[in-house]
């Protein structure tokens, strides 16, 4: 798979979160891993959500695999942020959408369905979850 | 002969109970990630006797109270205390700061909306929403420890100390 955009956040002068935009042909998987505690992920993280904005209309991706597993924490600072990079996945594809995520974590059983806004019926129609464990 | 000393197994270890305080004055020294690293050190204490879904609840609590303390900062020179109480039936959590009567307020009545709400869950979506468009800040962690980690939450104002209480029984998760 290629990498077409890559986001981190820095604290304390490390790497404390990252998400990857991968693609192999018609198929977009974008993996979430590390922490989320920052106060403003947003001013880290703009940057990729600019370049998957660009980039993902001229992909024709018609597959998506958004892969929570790897996120082990997200504090409400971090919701916003994750509905931005979700809202721009599903705007700019089209077809299935699977969320990979954690069977044991509150967060990505209760909250993360509301981010990625599973009420809504179009999105909802696209969207498979599947539960790991950790 | 009976052995003295008796053998303590695995279930044995969510009946102990487990204190952890800690106290910083002024507030306004700290200039760490301080919610992460009471957040992150209270997980690893009690996952070594508690389920690590009791601990990560407790991460999240103290998460979202402290940072609300320091997103809140009224008084600079005042101190934030957390404290941590965990046996076999409850985890208890409280964060308290000084805080003026309107400021108290404000959280009494963000809480008690939440007590309100029918579907506590249908009024973080709907919250969260709203706050989304102004890139606002706070409203939604406290909603959050109800919504997605079950915990009770209530309020008390004494002598100028707001207090914000999380309580969790643990019942089955133990």
């Amino acid at each position: 798979m290629k990498v077409i955009s890559y986001g981190d956040i820095m604290d304390g002068g490390r790497s404390v979160f990252t998400s990857v935009a991968k693609v192999d042909g018609p198929t977009l998987k974008v993996s979430f891993e590390g922490e989320i505690r920052i106060d403003n992920p947003y001013k880290y993280l703009e940057q990729h959500l600019d370049e998957l904005n660009n980039l993902l209309p001229e992909l024709e991706v018609r597959e998506t695999l958004l892969d929570f597993t790897g996120l082990r924490f997200c504090n409400s600072n971090g919701f916003y942020v994750i509905m931005d990079i979700t809202e721009t996945i599903y705007t700019h594809t089209v077809g299935p959408v699977s969320v990979r995520r954690l069977a044991d974590d509150d967060w990505q059983q209760e909250t993360l369905p509301i981010l990625i806004d599973i009420d809504e019926p179009p999105i909802q129609e696209r969207t498979t979850f599947e539960d790991a464990a950790s | 002969m009976e052995s003295a000393a008796t053998m303590i197994t695995e279930q044995d270890l969510p009946s102990t109970r487990i204190g952890i305080s800690c106290t910083v004055e002024p507030v306004n020294h700290v200039v760490c990630d301080l919610s992460g690293i009471l957040g992150r050190f209270s997980e690893d204490l009690l996952k070594a006797f508690y389920p690590p879904v009791v601990a990560k609840r407790a991460n999240i609590v103290i998460t979202e109270l402290v940072n609300n303390v320091f997103e809140n900062m009224q008084f600079p020179d005042s101190a934030m205390e957390l404290e941590i109480t965990v046996d076999s039936d409850t985890l208890v959590i409280k964060v308290t700061n000084a805080a003026d009567e309107v400021r108290y307020a404000k959280v009494a009545d963000h809480v008690q909306a939440i007590h309100d709400a029918q579907d506590v869950k249908q009024l973080m979506r709907q919250t969260i929403r709203d706050r989304r468009v102004g890139r606002q800040k706070g409203g939604i962690g406290l909603m959050r420890l109800v919504a997605e980690n079950k915990f009770q939450i209530s309020t008390e104002f004494l002598d100028g100390q707001m207090t914000v209480e999380s309580r969790l029984a643990l019942g089955e998760l133990t």
